[in-house]
């Protein structure tokens, strides 16, 4: 076999190795949240589960049950400092609450 | 002798055994070049800002490497005349961190504890994208078969597409030690030039659609589900690849003291104390190997663009498995994510983030890049596993 025809194989069998390892540990992981989800809440189907523990959490974007209060709250807030400052206390709503997104720049790595 | 002649002697001799001297000798110039490339080094490291926790302790260990007279790197030796046994310099002692790999497998304890696996486990399909993107470690192993390097040296490389700076540097100590400063210096330099170079690759292989895709939020990750992830990822790496055991059982080891929350010193002191006095030592070590007549060759400039073409491809593979997952999710995935599959924790993650949040403001693709992030950390250490496992087959191929 050719110089290069083996360092082919070298490369299909490492790609091979690479993909089949991190699709073992991909599986594992499904297995191990399908076992845990079953135990915790064997009544729910899986879907119904993890939002509703996305909304216990207050996650962003996951319709968390906490948000629209602070929302109310802080259109409240807002309206009542309009109010007492004269302007209109109708023009800002808060109609969802998010984070702030972590900032997208900087030089620094880990590896 | 008259007074003149025996000053003049004297003066000579001490000229000649300065540093000063080798410069005039044959090859000398050899030493300045190499002063001066470590210079540009530094100056990119304190003025530009690229890597300067790696690349400032690198530049000055290549100084001190091309220093004639220093012999900081110089081996203990017996005199022959004598048998008395002279000891070796202060960088020769610390290389052995190096030189066994012991100090790779130590930044990766750190990096474990620094790192959260959370968007991985919570996204489990995001470790394919990890995996895509080391097709970039193997395009540049055969390109640099091709054009004439050994199978040993090919290997070490290629797993610069890693963008992985510990993995290159603790698979290049074992299959190809003489390149050990070519290899780190490439590695370290196109990690810190990730935000310059993935943007435009990411841009051309994706459409002004693909990359404003909104993703759905990740799913919180209970505390048991972080706890059996290190301890489950070790003993199936580490059966099915027993030569990548030391970066992925150390990487893990460091993930299980963070995420138990029973060693938050330890974590700490893995993350932080640890991990600063490694780089220091594996900076100045590796920065010391670039001794002018191992890095001024032909073969350096062979290594840096093959160094770029591996990051690159590394990048378009990322980026084109996304387009498919996001093909074959009806659009759930925002294909930026895949070019995080590189490694370069943390930052290739925030380049895919910042180059979405071009597209779409409100788009946060932060914590999912961060999933393909961390699986290319393992899927790099599992390639250099391969290449380690290979060693052999090498060896006979290069005769």
């Amino acid at each position: 076999m050719g110089f290069m025809a083996q360092g082919l194989s070298v490369c299909v069998i490492g790609m091979v190795v690479v993909g089949a390892v991190l699709q073992l540990i991909s599986m594992m992981m499904d297995l191990f949240k399908a076992l845990m989800y079953k135990e915790a809440a064997p009544k729910h189907n899986e879907k119904k589960d993890i939002s509703d523990k996305t909304a216990e959490a207050g996650a962003p974007g996951g319709n968390p049950a906490g948000a629209d209060e602070l929302a109310a709250a802080i259109t409240a807030a807002v309206a009542a400092y309009c109010a007492a400052s004269g302007s209109p206390a109708d023009k800002f709503v808060v109609r969802s609450v998010r984070p702030a997104a972590p900032a997208a720049h900087g030089r620094r790595t880990l590896l | 002798m008259n007074f003149f002649s025996l000053f003049s002697d004297v003066i000579s001799k001490f000229c000649q055994s300065t540093g000063f001297a080798a410069f005039f000798q044959p090859g000398g110039y050899k030493f300045a070049i190499m002063i001066v490339v470590s210079l540009i080094f530094m100056y990119l490291a304190v003025y530009k800002n690229y890597e300067p926790l790696l690349l400032l302790p690198i530049s000055f260990g290549m100084l001190l490497a091309n220093l004639p007279g220093a012999n900081l790197m110089l081996p203990e030796m017996t005199d022959p005349a004598t048998g008395e046994l002279a000891r070796g310099g202060l960088l020769h002692y610390l290389y052995i961190g190096d030189e066994y790999g012991i100090f790779p497998p130590l930044i990766f304890l750190g990096v474990g504890a620094m790192t959260d696996f959370g968007p991985l486990i919570a996204n489990p399909r995001s470790i394919l994208l990890g995996a895509a993107a080391q097709v970039g470690i193997f395009l540049a192993f055969l390109g640099a078969l091709a054009i004439g390097f050994t199978p040993l040296e090919a290997a070490c490389i290629g797993i610069i597409g890693g963008a992985d700076g510990p993995t290159s540097i603790f698979l290049t100590t074992k299959l190809a030690p003489h390149m050990l400063a070519t290899i780190a210096l490439a590695a370290y330099s196109y990690m810190s030039l990730v935000p310059i170079i993935q943007p435009p690759i990411m841009r051309l292989l994706t459409t002004k659609k693909e990359r404003a895709i909104k993703m759905e939020q990740l799913r919180p990750v209970s505390k048991a589900e972080k706890v059996v992830f290190p301890v489950a990822v070790t003993i199936l790496v580490i059966l099915l690849l027993p030569d990548c055991a030391p970066l992925v059982s150390m990487l893990m080891l460091g993930n299980l003291f963070r995420e138990s929350m029973v060693t938050e010193k330890l974590a700490k002191a893995a993350s932080e104390y640890m991990m600063y006095i490694i780089t220091i030592f594996i900076g100045v070590t590796v920065g010391a190997t670039a001794a002018a007549d191992t890095f001024l060759n032909a073969k350096t400039l062979g290594v840096l663009a093959l160094g770029l073409v591996a990051f690159s491809s590394a990048t378009a593979g990322g980026v084109l498995l996304g387009k498919l997952m996001c093909v074959l999710t009806k659009g759930k995935i925002n294909p930026l994510i895949g070019a995080a599959g590189v490694s370069a924790v943390p930052m290739a993650a925030r380049v895919a983030q910042k180059v979405g949040a071009e597209e779409n403001p409100s788009n946060y693709l932060l914590m999912h890049a961060m999933g393909p992030n961390v699986a290319g950390v393992i899927g790099s250490a599992v390639a250099a596993g391969v290449f380690l496992s290979l060693k052999t087959f090498f060896e006979s191929m290069a005769r």
